[in-house]
């Protein structure tokens, strides 16, 4: 058989195979996306829509600030606390809210402006002024 | 000589044979003919039997390939059966390769699904525990580390009140 037949033929057969083997796989999934894999992707896919649409509007209002990588570190760190000392802290922010709610505006931004630590330590000094007793409360609680 | 040949071929008379055995046994001359008969027969096959010829020279000829020869059906596809099996899983990879790269996988119809692309998507799957923590616990964001250097110092400092 002549050379150039015999590879048109051969051409003509490469060809078919991969049309048929497209055609057959139709309606096949591809392979497993990185996102199906595992724990957290099965967990994503097994939320309602409404859940998802929720995580993603909260996703996009974290990272249109400027420290995203800051706010997951956080929550991170939160989560590597044993449950005692999560719920500790839990309750220690909503008695120090109920007092921050209490003071002036003016009071309240200028804590705010305040580097983390620096805050504490006014914060320590507000509650020794204004509510000893939640330093008691919290100086006994294990 | 022809009892030479008949001697060497086993064709002589039981008498004949007898006696020319005796003799050979005397005569070293007639010994040497025997042996030169005998190494003759063996390189030219010089019996009486006709050699067995049947279908060796067709058989030679049939696998004797000359110039300008037309070949069997079988001889001509036989050579191309391994070429258009390769082109068949050919055919078959490069079919497959061209469904993974254009197929969305179930993640990706997903995601278009919610309107989002596929790596916000991913990104967020990636970030689901700490989002989960963020929306129990919202003032994380914001007084996580406050309240944490705060708890020390309540700890630390708080006995001595």
């Amino acid at each position: 058989m002549p050379r150039v037949v015999s590879l048109l033929l051969l051409g003509g057969v490469v060809i078919i195979s991969a049309i048929l083997t497209v055609g057959l796989s139709r309606g096949d999934q591809a392979t497993a996306d990185p996102v199906g894999n595992g724990p957290a992707g099965a967990g994503w896919f097994a939320l309602p829509q409404s859940e998802q649409l929720a995580y993603i509007r909260q996703y996009q209002r974290i990272v249109r600030g400027s420290d995203a990588s800051v706010v997951f570190k956080r929550a991170r760190l939160f989560t590597k606390l044993s449950p005692a000392d999560q719920e500790r802290l839990r309750a220690l922010h909503v008695r120090l809210r109920q007092v921050l709610d209490n003071l002036p505006v003016s009071r309240q931004l200028a804590l705010s402006s305040l580097h983390e630590r620096a805050r504490a330590e006014e914060l320590y000094r507000l509650l020794r002024a204004e509510a000893p007793e939640i330093i008691a409360e919290f100086h006994q609680r294990p | 000589m022809e009892l030479v040949r008949g001697y060497v071929a086993g064709t002589l008379d039981p008498h004949t044979h007898a006696r020319w055995a005796a003799h050979l046994r005397r005569c070293a001359e007639c010994r040497d003919l025997v042996e030169q008969q005998r190494s003759w027969t063996g390189v030219l096959k010089l019996g009486d039997e006709t050699p067995k010829l049947d279908g060796a020279i067709d058989r030679l000829l049939d696998n004797v390939e000359l110039p300008g020869q037309p070949l069997s059906a079988w001889q001509r596809w036989r050579g191309f059966l391994p070429g258009l099996l390769l082109a068949i899983l050919l055919g078959i990879a490069a079919g497959t390769a061209w469904r993974l790269a254009t197929t969305p996988s179930a993640a990706e119809r997903h995601a278009e699904t919610l309107n989002i692309t596929r790596q916000l998507q991913q990104e967020i799957v990636l970030r689901l525990d700490a989002l989960q923590t963020l929306r129990r616990d919202p003032w994380l964001a914001d007084d996580f580390e406050t309240v944490r250097w705060l708890d020390e110092l309540i700890v630390t400092d708080g006995g001595e009140q």
